[in-house]
């Protein structure tokens, strides 16, 4: 007789050759599956609790091969592409979500950003760095009064002045903002030219003109630090500007796409252990003398729930093969943009779904803040409003069928 | 509108009488001044203020539906069910605090126990001395609450002896 945990695992297995999955991708899937379930899984609670970070984390994470996923192997990295990195942050996502925000925050906002559009300087600088896990990455976009508008509503500067550059003003709900040791930053350096006066820049925060002005504390997602950042005539070097100037708004944009695909990924992961939750306390919970899976209305949860997980894994995987291979520069429009859109905006809602009925099947254990399906519940609702809210999402979705 | 419910005065309608209204007023008023402020602490503590059951008696918002010479407010159940809405509106968290002990206890009190345990708990709970609660819910006993019970009261003599657990009353 096969438990419980085999059975899922024959089914990954399954799931994972549908998909063609290369061998070196099954092989890195199983072996983040592992380390996450044995290392980050038993995390949670006091993550959840106390709003935790463990310190040593993102050097451990480095020691197990879990960061630089698309970095060169010469600089530390695994020489992957975008896919394995989803694939990464799926299963990352799965056993300890919290781990799985952080994780995507320097390994794709950060990390593979800088990787994409950084100089070669700026690349053998960092990269290195945030592979091992001895510097931690963030990004900078979103600010107290610039959400779903993050462009136009940029009030962030900087400002030229001789060889420097002069940053000044504050970004909110930054994911590893108290804890990063480098940031990619977006500020304008031309006021007059809107979105089109955007710059990136790489900060390293022990800047004498940079300070967190608070750690945030959340609903769900807790333990990931989040935070508020502040800018104050924060001086960096013009070598820290990352692509030319007043061209940020490209890499904001191509960024963006990827962010939606790995979001998405990060959706199933969590949306296939809520599945798994479910079907565990629906075999082992018993009322009226049988197990409550046993009545058609759990399974017709239970039925809902896969739909949903399988449905938003196969369009996640269709926009990250889509991803793959995207040229430097690309991507903030067209087909790919519909495409990550859409993939995110169906995962984020199929999540929703998923998590809710789950959480359901557990009656009031599950209304109970120390049970894992209630912090999967807790954790949603950023998935449905970060890299843009679904409302953002169907705007982009339409405006791409329109342009036609 | 429903004719046949407008003519028969025996039927309820869906409609607050004035003095209804005015209760909804005067509550919806109180529990904003009084208890909306304590949200954000009561959410970070997850603990409900001493003051509150209090301040509840005081007001006669205790025992809404008993008689006033159990100490009660002698209301209707649409009244109560008016007082609840409003206290829910102001928090969530003290309203279902307050319907905890209010209907499932001490209204079932009132309908359900022999004067002696109505003189012997009521005046104490329409006053904010005493809290109640409802235990039925058991760690085996959620939608099959009764089928599942397994707290038993076994009689010995002149008592009887309970064991068993409750949860998430």
């Amino acid at each position: 007789m096969t438990t419980q945990s085999e059975a899922i695992a024959a089914d990954l297995e399954a799931i994972r050759a549908n998909y063609s999955l290369t061998d070196e991708q099954s092989q890195i899937v199983d072996h983040v599956d592992r380390v996450s379930r044995e290392v980050l899984h038993p995390l949670q609670a006091r993550m959840d609790d106390e709003e935790w970070w463990p310190d040593d984390l993102f050097k451990q994470m480095g020691e197990l091969g879990l960061l630089g996923i698309t970095a060169p192997e010469e600089l530390g990295g695994s020489g992957q592409n975008e896919f394995t990195q989803a694939l990464v942050s799926e299963v990352i996502s799965k056993w300890n979500p919290a781990v799985g925000l952080s994780h995507g925050a320097h390994d794709n906002l950060c990390l593979n950003n800088l990787l994409r559009n950084g100089s070669e300087e700026q690349v053998k600088k960092y990269v290195p760095g945030l592979c091992s896990g001895e510097l931690v990455g963030a990004l900078g976009l979103t600010e107290p009064g610039a959400g779903s508008d993050a462009l136009g509503s940029m009030a962030t500067t900087a400002r030229r002045d001789g060889d420097d550059y002069v940053i000044n003003g504050s970004k909110i709900y930054i994911t590893n903002g108290p804890i990063a040791d480098v940031i990619l930053l977006y500020a304008k350096t031309d006021k007059s030219k809107g979105a089109k006066g955007i710059s990136a820049f790489i900060i390293e925060t022990d800047n004498p003109g940079f300070k967190v002005a608070q750690k945030l504390d959340k609903m769900g997602f807790r333990g990931s630090p989040t935070g508020e950042l502040v800018f104050e005539d924060c001086r960096v070097p013009a070598s820290a500007m990352v692509g030319p100037e007043n061209t940020g708004v490209s890499v904001v944009m191509s960024g963006l796409d990827l962010e939606r695909a790995m979001v998405a990924s990060v959706c199933v992961g969590m949306a296939e252990r809520a599945l798994e939750l479910g079907l565990e306390y629906a075999k082992i919970r018993e009322q009226f003398g049988k197990p409550i899976a046993s009545f058609q209305m759990m399974q017709s949860k239970l039925a809902e729930i896969y739909t949903e997980v399988e449905t938003a894994r196969a369009f996640g995987y269709r926009a990250l093969a889509a991803c793959t291979g995207l040229p430097k520069g690309a991507g903030g429009r067209g087909e790919i943009h519909k495409l990550t859109a859409a993939a995110c905006l169906y995962a984020g809602e199929a999540f929703n779904k998923a998590v809710t009925e789950a959480c359901h099947i557990h009656g009031g254990s599950g209304y109970m803040q120390d049970t894992e399906i209630n912090r999967l519940f807790r954790a949603n609702k950023l998935l449905e409003i970060g890299a843009g809210t679904s409302e953002v999402r169907k705007i982009i979705i339409a405006e791409e069928l329109l342009r036609a | 509108m429903n004719k046949q419910l407008r003519n028969d005065t025996a039927l309820p309608t869906h409609f607050m009488t004035d003095e209804q209204q005015a209760l909804a007023d005067q509550a919806g008023k109180f529990f904003m001044s009084e208890f909306h402020h304590l949200n954000a602490e009561m959410d970070d503590t997850d603990d409900l203020p001493s003051s509150v059951f209090p301040k509840l008696g005081e007001m006669g918002y205790l025992g809404l539906n008993v008689p006033p010479e159990f100490g009660g407010a002698g209301l209707d159940f649409t009244s109560a069910c008016i007082i609840t809405e409003q206290l829910s509106r102001a928090s969530a968290a003290i309203g279902l605090t307050h319907v905890a002990h209010d209907n499932l206890c001490v209204n079932n009190i009132y309908r359900n126990a022999n004067d002696d345990l109505r003189r012997k708990y009521l005046p104490g709970l329409c006053n904010g001395t005493l809290i109640g609660a409802l235990g039925l819910t058991e760690p085996g006993a959620g939608s099959d609450a009764l089928g599942s019970m397994r707290t038993t009261a076994k009689k010995d003599a002149d008592d009887y002896i309970l064991n068993g657990a409750k949860i998430r009353s």
